[in-house]
């Protein structure tokens, strides 16, 4: 709880942008990768990656310190805690010539959306602005802090 | 009263004391000195932050910039604080002898 405390938060949310874009550029990168996993010997298509994210928490200390001052429970930043797999089906393509297509001719293509990774890759686009805007707001208070008197 | 309670309280009332203890001990020296030494310690970091992106060591770009704009507002303090030190010690000068 510092005076930097609203930067701190900040940093933590545009680290956590930079990973979801990570994300989604690998996901955009192999929406056409057939061969990601072997799996018994057959190779497996690349499978949608999705960003779990959650509140960091700095544990005991935390909650005693938010107990004690008795000021309210102020949130922390954010933080990547997960990075899951999409469970849903593979897309069935009829490609008889490819060298990965099964006895009908069909070819298990990734389940990546390219629609949805672009609506994804503007919301995590504009987040990083948002919190820039924040830190920038911050940092604008404190100078503004210094000009008390002057 | 509950023993439990009553304690409390009193740790409650003591922890102020303790605080202020701790804070007027250090001379006004030593608490300048911590001062200045936080200020070019926030300075080291940026610049080993900085370092660290052009080696290739780092990778976060906005995580640099931060530090930067930490250290930056830490100098801007220092300086607001010296030049309120040096008014007082000039108005204390044109004093009349």
């Amino acid at each position: 709880m510092g005076i930097f405390n609203g930067l701190n938060i900040s940093a933590s949310a545009l680290t956590a942008e930079r990973v979801r874009m990570d994300v989604i550029s690998s996901n955009i990168a192999n929406a056409n990768t057939t061969r990601a996993k072997l799996v018994n010997g057959k190779w497996q298509p690349y499978r949608r990656k999705d960003v779990e994210l959650s509140t960091i928490n700095n544990g005991f200390g935390h909650y005693l310190n938010n107990a004690m001052t008795s000021q309210g429970n102020t949130a922390g930043g954010v933080e990547v805690s997960k990075i899951t797999e999409d469970p849903s089906p593979f897309k069935m393509v009829y490609q008889p010539n490819s060298p990965d297509a099964d006895k009908n001719g069909y070819v298990k293509m990734p389940n990546v959306n390219p629609t949805k990774e672009m609506v994804d890759l503007i919301s995590a686009s504009r987040s990083y602005e948002a919190n820039v805007t924040v830190l920038n707001a911050s940092k604008g208070m404190l100078l503004k802090a210094l000009e008390i008197g002057r | 009263m509950n023993p439990i309670t009553i304690n409390q309280l009193q740790l409650k009332n003591q922890l102020p004391n303790i605080k202020q203890s701790t804070k007027t001990s250090g001379s006004f020296s030593n608490t300048l000195s911590n001062a200045v030494e936080q200020l070019n310690q926030s300075q080291l970091n940026s610049q080993q932050d900085i370092q660290n992106y052009i080696n290739g060591k780092s990778t976060d770009l906005h995580n640099v910039m931060i530090a930067v704009e930490k250290s930056s507002i830490m100098l801007q303090t220092a300086v607001q604080v010296r030049d309120k030190a040096v008014q007082a010690y000039q108005e204390i000068m044109r004093m009349q002898v």
